[in-house]
């Protein structure tokens, strides 16, 4: 592998995103285990993610509470008599809008933007991994074996699922809730060498209930082949 | 593996099987600072992945004092493996624990261990970011911004991102290459005494 097809293909990018095929990630791996170049290239590529992420994160969350403020911002440049108008027509049209129910959710904002930054940029000791074996019974016939308990603080979660002699080079995997609504899914999922799907997911992307994790063999050619099913139950 | 790099491991190997301790040094100098990223990749845990660095060379060098490794010039494919082989047994070491709520002896479930980075960590990140945006907005146009946004947030295809935003491979690239090099001057330049790399 050489630094022209690693610049190229986003080589380092994809590899911290996790997107390089097996083969891929063994060859560069053993690449960068003694090219300080590549290692500058990946440390560099790692601060950048995380950096952009935060800022996006930033972003959302001020877009989220600027939109609630907004609506006492224009009522504000209004004149005396539009507003005393504006207001009793507010409340001659609604039950009485609490500004405190507004504040509250600011700093409700603010706390949970603090943890979700903190979560994904920092070390994580002692990670939950939740190991998933395959369905014996249709989902929701009986109770999920798998449980793991989550609580208000975000952290990664990590699912491994080991598949027994995988048939596919590639699996979709989707992640559906008792409501029946995908919570995540995703294309061109590849056992490692050791057979397994590993798939990380943040804790806050999870509601209490029981889910189910569906894979489908994706072959060369044709449609997906639905294959085993994995249920566990997330407990808040 | 480049023609030079494998020479070189090859040369290392037969050195290491005469019992020439030098020889040794090198090839833990060579690939120690690839051998600790490589774990922190995997493991995410700083001291584990320490812990496992030594191990994986204390492995590795048995297995070539004894002549057991049969291809030299596969040395770093070697030394991966065995770097992957013992994370992974530690990570399932880790899932065979018990669940903490399900043993009542401990006294019930434990909270999850803090995210919050250490205060120097800290710094870091708020000036990274501080430089993203910076770079953010010297980009030349809204079009690479978005770039951006698609494949490092949303992390979609290249060649899906090229064809939405009508860029050749080559404008994609050069996009990237302009924000990162950017990054890399602003870390440079506004904290030089902060460019240690932040643990992930």
């Amino acid at each position: 592998m050489d630094h022209h097809y690693i610049e190229d293909q986003q080589v380092a990018e994809r590899y911290l995103m996790g997107k390089l095929s097996a083969e891929e990630t063994a060859r560069f791996e053993e690449h960068y285990l003694t090219c300080q170049e590549c290692l500058d290239r990946l440390e560099l590529a790692e601060r950048f993610d995380r950096a952009l992420k935060g800022v996006a994160a930033e972003d959302a969350a001020r877009s989220a509470v600027t939109a609630r403020v907004g609506i006492l911002a224009a009522l504000a440049r209004l004149s005396r008599s539009r507003q005393v108008a504006v207001v009793l027509a507010a409340v001659l049209v609604l039950v009485i809008l609490p500004v405190g129910f507004l504040v509250r959710e600011i700093g409700r904002l603010d706390r949970e933007l603090d943890r979700t930054r903190a979560t994904l940029s920092a070390v994580q000791i002692n990670t939950r991994i939740l190991q998933l074996g395959p369905e014996r019974s249709a989902p929701g016939e009986r109770e999920p074996v798998h449980r793991i308990t989550l609580s208000s603080v975000p952290e990664w979660i990590v699912l491994e699922i080991e598949l027994d002699a995988p048939e596919y080079a590639t699996y979709q995997a989707l992640l559906v809730g008792q409501d029946g609504n995908v919570a995540w899914q995703r294309d061109g999922l590849e056992p490692n060498e050791l057979d397994a799907l590993v798939i990380s997911l943040l804790s806050t992307s999870l509601e209490a209930g029981d889910y189910c994790l569906r894979l489908a063999g994706i072959p060369p050619q044709g449609e997906a082949v639905l294959g085993a099913s994995f249920s566990f139950r997330v407990i808040r | 593996m480049t023609e030079a790099v494998e020479l070189n491991a090859a040369d290392l190997v037969r050195r290491i099987s005469d019992g020439d301790r030098k020889a040794e040094s090198r090839l833990v100098e060579l690939h120690s600072r690839g051998l600790s990223y490589l774990l922190l990749h995997l493991t995410g845990d700083r001291s584990l992945s320490d812990d496992l660095h030594q191990e994986t060379f204390r492995i590795v060098l048995e297995k070539i004092r004894r002549g057991e490794l049969r291809e030299p010039e596969k040395l770093a494919g070697f030394i991966r493996s065995t770097a992957r082989n013992l994370s992974i047994a530690e990570f399932r070491k880790a899932a065979r624990r018990p669940e903490l709520e399900d043993v009542s002896a401990i006294g019930g479930p434990a909270e999850p261990a803090d995210p919050a980075p250490n205060p120097l960590s800290r710094i870091l990140q708020e000036e990274d970011r501080r430089c993203v945006r910076q770079v953010l907005g010297e980009l030349p146009s809204e079009r690479d911004r978005e770039l951006l946004y698609r494949f490092h947030i949303a992390e979609e295809p290249k060649a899906e991102i090229c064809e939405a935003l009508d860029l050749s491979s080559r404008q994609f690239n050069l996009a990237l290459h302009r924000a990162r090099r950017r990054f890399k001057q602003l870390v440079e330049k506004s904290a030089p005494q902060l460019q240690a790399p932040a643990p992930p």
